[in-house]
Formats: structure tokens, C-alpha cells, sequence
């Protein structure tokens, strides 16, 4: 039989994983992985929990470096830190966002799958303005112009700066008996990016008669790649739940009834 | 670099030397060692783990087939000389032929979410709330919970962090299998709801 290879420490792990082992320690750690029973498996679960370091902010400078450097060309790497994120966010005991995540997530997926009549929800403003600045920590610049005025049939025009990285713009509004009314993507499109400087959103939306006089809450959300509706809605649900993926930003609107004279 | 370039590909023979061989020693025969074949040369930073580990695989069959008599008893420790050699071939071609990575999709780009939602609830339930309580904290909360954990279980820390990886590599390929549009995680056939 064979020498018996001991399994490698957590030191000889994590310094053979992040790439900074020495040669003895690497040709070490490499024969426990062949030889021994349990190494293999071992240092898999070793890479995950540096996954999950990772996303904790818990590696050093120089681990983080050299994590990041590893994740770059390494697929399966990065599937173990969207598992580990998507763990983390699903485990994440938050009952207070939990309450947010059905009053934006439920309405949301609802009007993805075409639901039209959605309860009246209570709206915590503070805690949705406490996450929409832990979406990003520079969640982009939104303000809102009626075009005349604010008041049914007028059009909403969106002055935006999206914050860095994350270009694509998505929008929509819920009115004070929870309707949703989406304006940006089109149904079955993908969000597009906007301007990097604080400039006009090309499209201005008509406050038709899906618009109710009253207070209308109009939501933009940033993220780095084009979305559709339904993975929007997916995205604020992991926001809700403190892995935030998109930068989401409230604004409010009082909506008057079409005035006089205006067909 | 494609797969099995710079080898003969493996004929049946070739395949069946290969197969007992690895079947002599302990870890798994031909796909433990494959595994970790893609895992060493994925540690070692290669730009195609799968091409070099099936260069190292016909490599080691094209020896046996040639009459080599390996001076191990353990075929792994063999097959790691093979594959270190095979590294070393790789890292010279590489250096030739500048190979740049793939960029690194963004972090958020992700789309999971839904899925390990479906596959965690697919979990028997006491496996589920284990999952989710040994991911639940985080900072120096984290080492503190998993122990107090373990003692409920009656288990050791390192059993219960093997149990977990083993419960993420199920949820892992469940996630794969529903973004491919089928789950491996439950061979039962679907409920209908």
C-alpha cells in the first residue's frame, strides 16, 4: 500500500485556491487531491466558502485580488459565487424587506402574467428610499417633468443619469389602489441604456387613461444589462431581500384630473 | 485549443486499458478522476481545463496502451504525474499563443434567483430550513451559528460544511437543469399543481 496522504489545512487550502501557494505547498495540496479519499470534495466546499467570503466583503485586500483574478476566467467559479449570492439572499432573514418585496415584487410579477386587479398595499416610503440607496452606492439621478403640467392625458418626460455601470433603464409607476403601469421596457423588449450624463429619456410617456387622478409612485430602475419586464420584477425581488443587482429609485407625482377644455 | 489535440483519439481498446487502470486504486475510477482533473487544471488557472484533462486522459491511456508499467500502485498518483506534464506542454503552447480570458459577465447578471427558489422547494422540508439556517449569517456570527448548528446535529463542523457542499452541488445542478429546461434534482416525475 501507500504512504497515507494527510488531508491539506485550511491555510494550505486557501492559499492553493487563491493562487498564492508555494510550490511545495501546491505539489502538497495536488497529491492530497488525487490520493486522498476526501481532498477533492474538501477543497471544492473550501472554494465555496471563499465565494462566500467573497460576497461578504470578508477576504483580505490581497485575497480579494487574487479571487477576483481567479473569477475572471473561470465559469465554474462564477457559477459557485451566483449560487452562494443567491443562497445568501434566499437565507437572508429580512422580514421588513419581505414586506416590500410583496408590495413591489407581488404587484409586479402579477402584471408580468397579466393580472390586472391588485390589492391596496400599505407603502413604507422610508424603507424603499433606504433601498433604493443600497441599490447602488450611486443610484443615478431621476427627475420627472409633465409635459404640460402634472395631470391626466399630459406626458411624463424622464431626465436621467443612470449611475456607473449600470446603463439600462427601465420604468414604471403603481397608483394609490396598486395598478402598475409599466413604460419602459415594451412588453417583450429589453431595457435600453441611457445617456451617462444627466440628460432627457428619449420617450415621454403619456398619462393615458390607464392613469387615475392622485398620487402615482414612478419607480426607475438601473441595471447593467437589458432587461425584460419579468426579470425587472426578478431583479427587485432580490434587491428586496439584500442582494441588490439594480439601482432602484422612487419618485412621487400628484396627478390632477384633465382640466378643463382638454380633450 | 481544442479537445484531444496532440492525441490519438482513443480506440476501444485504448478506452477499456484506460477504464481498468483507474479502476484499480481508489477514487472513482474514471470519472473521479476526470473530476478532478478538470479541478486541478481549473486551480491551475488553464484557459480550457476540459481539452488538457482529455489530453492527460488519452495521454495516459496511449502509455498504457504502449506497454508503460506505471511504478505506482496508485493510478491517481500516476494520472497527476501525467497531468503535470501535460501542464507543462500547455503552459509552453499558451505562452506561444497569448489566450485571453473571457470577460467577466457582471456579478448581478443572474437570473438564478427563480430557479434555486424551485429547486430549494423541492428540498425535503428539513433539508430546505438546514440550507437556508447554514447560510443565514454572516461576519463572525457565521463560525459561531454553523457550530452551534453542528451541535444539534450532532455532528462535526467539518461534517456538516461537507453535507452542505454536497446540498449545494444537488441545488447547483437543479439550477442548471431548469435554466436547460429540466431539473436533476428530483428524478420523481413532476406534480402537477
Amino acid at each position: 500500500m501507500t504512504d497515507p496522504i494527510d488531508l491539506p489545512t485550511e491555510a494550505e487550502s486557501r492559499a492553493y485556491l487563491l493562487g498564492r501557494a508555494s510550490e511545495a505547498e501546491r505539489a502538497r495540496v495536488e497529491e492530497a487531491l488525487f490520493e486522498h479519499p476526501e481532498a477533492h470534495h474538501q477543497l471544492r466546499a473550501r472554494e465555496e466558502e471563499l465565494a462566500e467570503e467573497f460576497l461578504a466583503g470578508e477576504l483580505s485586500d490581497r485575497e480579494r485580488e487574487a479571487f477576483e483574478g481567479r473569477l475572471t476566467g473561470d465559469p465554474k467559479l462564477q457559477e459557485s459565487v451566483r449560487l452562494m449570492r443567491s443562497l445568501r439572499a434566499a437565507a437572508s432573514p429580512r422580514p421588513a424587506r419581505r414586506s416590500w418585496r410583496w408590495v413591489v415584487f407581488a404587484p409586479l410579477a402579477a402584471a408580468c402574467l397579466g393580472g390586472l386587479a391588485l390589492a391596496v398595499l400599505p407603502r413604507p416610503a422610508s424603507e424603499l428610499e433606504t433601498l433604493t440607496r443600497k441599490g447602488s452606492a450611486e443610484p443615478g439621478e431621476v427627475e420627472l417633468r409633465c409635459l404640460p403640467r402634472c395631470e391626466l392625458g399630459a406626458r411624463l418626460a424622464l431626465l436621467v443619469r443612470p449611475p456607473p455601470g449600470r446603463a439600462h433603464l427601465a420604468a414604471f409607476a403603481q397608483d394609490a389602489e396598486g395598478q402598475l403601469i409599466w413604460y419602459e421596457p415594451a412588453s417583450g423588449e429589453r431595457s435600453r441604456p441611457a445617456a451617462p450624463e444627466l440628460e432627457a429619456w428619449p420617450r415621454a410617456f403619456r398619462l393615458d387613461d390607464a392613469h387615475s387622478s392622485g398620487p402615482l409612485q414612478v419607480y426607475v430602475v438601473f441595471s447593467a444589462m437589458g432587461l425584460t419586464r419579468k426579470e425587472v420584477a426578478e431583479a427587485i425581488g432580490e434587491d428586496l431581500k439584500g442582494t441588490p443587482s439594480v439601482a432602484l429609485i422612487e419618485r412621487r407625482l400628484e396627478l390632477a384630473p384633465t382640466s378643463g377644455g382638454a380633450p | 485549443m481544442s479537445p484531444r489535440r496532440g492525441s490519438a483519439p482513443l480506440d476501444k481498446q485504448g478506452l477499456r486499458g484506460l477504464l481498468e487502470f483507474l479502476q484499480r486504486g481508489p477514487g472513482g475510477g474514471y470519472e473521479g478522476a476526470r473530476q478532478r482533473l478538470l479541478d486541478f487544471f481549473r486551480w491551475r488557472g488553464v484557459s480550457d481545463p476540459e481539452a488538457y484533462t482529455d489530453r492527460t486522459l488519452d495521454r495516459v491511456a496511449a502509455k498504457l496502451a504502449d506497454g508503460e508499467v506505471p511504478r505506482t500502485e496508485v493510478p491517481l498518483r500516476y494520472v497527476l504525474g501525467v497531468a503535470r506534464y501535460i501542464h507543462l506542454e500547455g503552459v509552453k503552447a499558451e505562452a506561444r499563443v497569448r489566450v485571453l480570458p473571457p470577460r467577466t459577465p457582471e456579478p448581478e447578471d443572474d437570473g438564478s434567483m427563480q430557479a434555486l427558489e424551485a429547486c430549494l422547494g423541492e428540498l425535503p422540508e428539513d433539508e430546505r430550513e438546514l440550507v437556508l439556517r447554514y447560510h443565514q449569517s454572516s461576519g463572525s456570527l457565521r463560525i459561531r451559528d454553523r457550530k452551534q448548528l453542528a451541535q444539534e446535529l450532532g455532528v462535526s463542523l467539518s461534517s456538516l460544511r461537507m453535507r452542505m457542499f454536497r446540498a449545494r452541488q444537488r441545488l447547483a445542478d437543479c439550477i442548471r437543469g431548469r435554466t436547460d429546461g429540466e431539473t436533476d434534482l428530483d428524478p420523481s416525475p413532476p406534480r402537477k399543481t
